[in-house]
């Protein structure tokens, strides 16, 4: 029988040495995790039946097994995170699956020398997830309400015959929806870049749509940070000082962390 | 209680988590059978999507049990209420 192997992350072989690895449960629930240690680097992996974790049956529950898919993105989320906890670690996308061990350490051994410079890169640093959402509404009116030529013309509609005030006004909210947006866009990237300032390094995330996100307000920024540790109190209290100041204008701010650094290991 | 610390022990949404391991994340090519990193969010169905558990809390405490069977339901049932679509969960 086909075994495929699932990889949760990588630590560094001196590591996880010295550190045991706990009793966990894999991806499928029965089998234990297990390490394979290549050169310098140690893979955390479990197997996993050739047959039933095919990539198409895989994707095909991806797409249309949304418990499954739940259950399974919580397994990952939460085993990575443990494994974190333990070992400096570079952790893995959910389902990256390997046909067999050689597969797997010639894939990892022929990225070592990157897999290093990751390790050097991230350790001693934390991963945190700053997403930013904005009522549109309260902050449509003032940004009408602070452009003078927005007012003016306002004011010139409302002077004008009422069939033409409607295909106007309709041109004049256009203007408004597009103020908007370059104003929320100039007001994230001033956080954004003030943030960064805590940080190893930020990356700019695409923004999701209330419709997946759940949420009434748009998400406008969705930025990730590498912070070294001796730096996350201050980066969360800037934060939270945002949160008190721009509350009032419908800004919400939601930091999540510390994640294992998964924007942070990437070798593409 | 620290600031980290509360943030840390906040209860984690699903969305955020697939906003992670799903998006981005170490991509080896060689010899790799699968990776599922095309998958856009956008077109997962939204009931998983407003799903949250206390997963970090568990791994906080390091309580090795994962979400039971009985949260799971729970979770479906405010779900179904919430999104007034029953039969949406049945099998």
């Amino acid at each position: 029988m086909d075994r495929l192997i699932y990889l949760y992350g990588l630590a560094q072989t001196e590591e996880a040495a010295s550190q045991p690895l706990p009793s966990l449960k894999g991806f499928d629930d029965a089998g234990d995790l297990y390490t394979v240690p290549i050169g310098k680097l140690t893979a955390i992996v479990c197997s996993l039946d050739a047959e039933e974790y095919a990539e198409d049956k895989i994707k095909d529950r991806v797409n249309n097994d949304m418990e499954w898919l739940q259950e399974k993105a919580f397994h990952h989320h939460e085993t990575v995170m443990k494994l974190a906890k333990i070992y400096t670690l570079i952790p893995l996308k959910f389902c990256t699956l390997y046909k067999n061990e050689d597969s797997l350490k010639a894939a990892v051994g022929s990225n070592e020398g990157k897999m290093l410079d990751t390790f050097a890169f991230i350790t001693g640093n934390e991963e945190w997830n700053v997403k930013i959402y904005c009522e549109d509404e309260q902050l449509k009116k003032e940004v009408s309400a602070n452009i003078p030529t927005i007012e003016a013309k306002r004011a010139e509609i409302s002077q004008l015959p009422r069939g033409k005030q409607f295909f106007e006004k309709k041109k004049l909210d256009k203007v408004i929806a597009s103020e908007l947006e370059k104003e929320k866009n100039k007001v994230s990237e001033h956080i954004h870049s003030r943030l960064s300032e805590f940080a190893v390094q930020g990356n700019v995330k695409r923004t999701w749509s209330s419709e997946v996100t759940g949420r009434q307000e748009e998400m406008t920024w969705n930025g990730v940070y590498l912070i070294s540790k001796s730096k996350v109190e201050d980066f969360l209290n800037q934060i939270q000082q945002y949160e008190k100041d721009m509350k009032e204008k419908g800004w919400k701010f939601q930091a999540s962390g510390p994640w294992p650094a998964y924007h942070f290991s990437s070798f593409s | 209680m620290s600031l980290k610390e509360s943030i840390e022990n906040k209860d984690i949404a699903l969305i955020d988590i697939l906003d992670v391991i799903l998006d981005k994340g170490v991509a080896i090519k060689a010899d790799l059978v699968i990776s599922i990193a095309g998958v856009d969010l956008v077109y997962l169905d939204l009931r998983v999507l407003i799903a949250s558990v206390e997963s970090l809390v568990q791994a906080q405490q390091g309580n090795d049990k994962t979400i039971s069977s009985v949260q799971f339901d729970k979770q479906r049932e405010d779900l179904t209420h919430a999104t007034g679509q029953p039969d949406k969960w049945k099998n």
